[in-house]
């Protein structure tokens, strides 16, 4: 299994997770704090975007370190999302 | 027309499937939700229940328990791979390992049989208010729910509790982000040979900012915790669980193994201001009850579930679920035995380690109290330099004391419990 790699359940989740594009300063910690490589720098926007949205963990660390509030996380809708199954 | 419930609790977890068995069975009309399709599809936990956790819902023992662990083995490890390793057997049964897939569907049922609704794959994304007061539930599909009592177990990132401010964001010092994995031997004689009935904990400062890692066996694999600690900036999360799978002590274990899947979490170091409001309270990882340096969460979770529950009971009963009636929730809380000491005994932890460098704690090799990391060394250390003893008192308090004698202790209460189940 590939590093740090999630599983999820088949579906859509909906775009759980956005970024405030005007409120980024693109300090960059919702990045370095992402166990699961979700935020990736769009350097010609300036800011940081959760273009990997699919290998998310659900962990919210991103929105706990995020100063600025430019981190919109919300939950996936109900049946999809991320399962940490049996084997 | 809109169904009326006495208590809508969210999420299916500890602390959701506890407050709702307790809640049926003290005769509440009361449905909960969970957004997997199978209650403990999403968790990223250490997967051990502690001899503490099994008070608060002495039930957990008739559940599918995968291995029992009956000691402690603590791993230093340091930067130029030397190490100490500290092994505690108290031939008692101290830990219950077991898969969350299975155990939370297994909780979730025994509310189920004793009277609670559950709807599973549905994501609540909102409480219902009338003013300032919460009156239900708002669902994915836009539907609501009515009800009495709101019970908030919805995770460490409730949406819930976040839209009602009561939980708020916690970054550097006052949270810990873990990453959790699953290695697979398929060979439960392997897994005897390399743990045999004890849980491995390991102290690494190049895979943990000052908290820890872990390998806790089941049955034919073990659970595993990575990587992570306090969520500062200079956590490298990636780069810890890289230099915790290159540990040769790891090494020994996962050898022909396969990793089957990865977590993450974050474990808050301290509760939400008030855990309780006008027609809602706050239980398990939403709440903040979590010890995240002794690893304590399902047992707080179970703890407040249940206490949730009953001071929902007496709140309809007396028609004021206002939140000066609900602050009993945390008035009952704090009344258990165990819960107050192990908050002192996280903290007590955190104080002394975080103040000195990982290559000082690193240097100190020593032996352990089956607790796992002690700050034994460094509180003798500050006690002679403060000439402040009551330090040595902490010290003998925490990790001096007879073990056996204590988890008898401990144990003659499960048994008292069971016998008195309804």
């Amino acid at each position: 299994m590939e590093f740090l790699k999630m599983t999820r359940e088949p579906g859509d989740t909906g775009e759980f997770i956005r970024v405030d594009e005007d409120k980024c300063t693109a300090c960059g910690r919702c990045e370095k704090i992402c166990g699961a490589s979700v935020w990736v720098e769009d350097a010609d926007a300036g800011i940081f975007r959760p273009k990997n949205l699919s290998n998310c963990a659900e962990c919210g660390a991103c929105w706990d370190v995020c100063e600025p509030d430019a981190v919109i996380m919300e939950e996936p809708k109900g049946g999809t999302g991320v399962i940490f199954p049996d084997a | 027309m809109t169904e009326q419930w006495d208590v809508a609790i969210v999420g299916a977890g500890c602390a959701g499937a506890a407050a709702a068995k307790k809640s049926a069975e003290l005769g509440l009309k009361t449905i909960f939700f969970e957004k997997s399709k199978i209650p403990g599809q999403k968790n990223a936990c250490g997967s051990n229940i502690t001899l503490w956790a099994v008070t608060y819902a002495p039930y957990v023992l008739d559940g599918p328990i995968e291995r029992v662990t009956r000691g402690h083995r603590c791993w230093y490890v340091n930067p130029d791979g030397s190490y100490a390793m500290f092994e505690n057997y108290a031939n008692k049964d101290m830990m219950f390992g077991i898969h969350r897939v299975k155990f939370d569907a297994w909780h979730a049922e025994l509310a189920v049989k004793a009277g609670a609704t559950l709807k599973t794959a549905t994501t609540v994304m909102d409480a219902a208010r009338d003013n300032r007061k919460v009156t239900g539930l708002v669902l994915d599909d836009g539907s609501k729910i009515e009800a009495k009592v709101v019970i908030d177990a919805g995770g460490a990132h409730s949406i819930v509790s976040r839209k009602l401010g009561i939980l708020k964001k916690r970054p550097d010092q006052k949270n810990v982000l873990y990453a959790t994995a699953y290695c697979e031997l398929g060979d439960e004689k392997l897994i005897d040979e390399r743990f045999q009935d004890i849980a491995d904990w390991v102290f690494s400062p190049m895979s943990t900012n000052y908290c820890l890692n872990w390998m806790f066996p089941m049955k034919t694999g073990f659970h595993l915790g990575v990587g992570g600690g306090y969520m500062t900036p200079d956590l490298d999360i990636k780069e810890q669980v890289r230099a915790f799978f290159d540990l040769d002590i790891v090494k020994r274990k996962t050898d022909g193994g396969k990793i089957t899947y990865w977590g993450l979490r974050t474990d808050p170091e301290t509760l939400v201001d008030q855990p309780y409001a006008d027609g809602i309270m706050v239980t398990g990882h939403a709440g903040g009850f979590v010890q995240p340096f002794i690893g304590e969460g399902m047992g707080f979770a179970f703890l407040t579930g249940v206490k949730a529950a009953e001071t929902a009971a007496e709140a309809i009963k007396a028609g004021d679920t206002s939140e000066k009636f609900l602050a009993k929730y945390m008035q009952k809380v704090n009344s258990d035995p165990l819960y107050p000491m192990s908050v002192a005994v996280g903290l007590t932890m955190k104080q002394t380690f975080l103040g000195r460098s990982k290559e000082e704690i690193g240097k100190k090799i020593h032996p352990m109290s089956s607790w796992g990391a002690s700050p034994l060394p460094f509180l003798i250390q500050d006690a002679l330099k403060d000439k402040d003893f009551s330090k040595l008192v902490v010290a003998n308090n925490l990790f001096m004391q007879d073990m056996p004698a204590i988890m008898d202790g401990v144990w003659a209460r499960i048994k008292q419990l069971r016998s008195e189940a309804p």
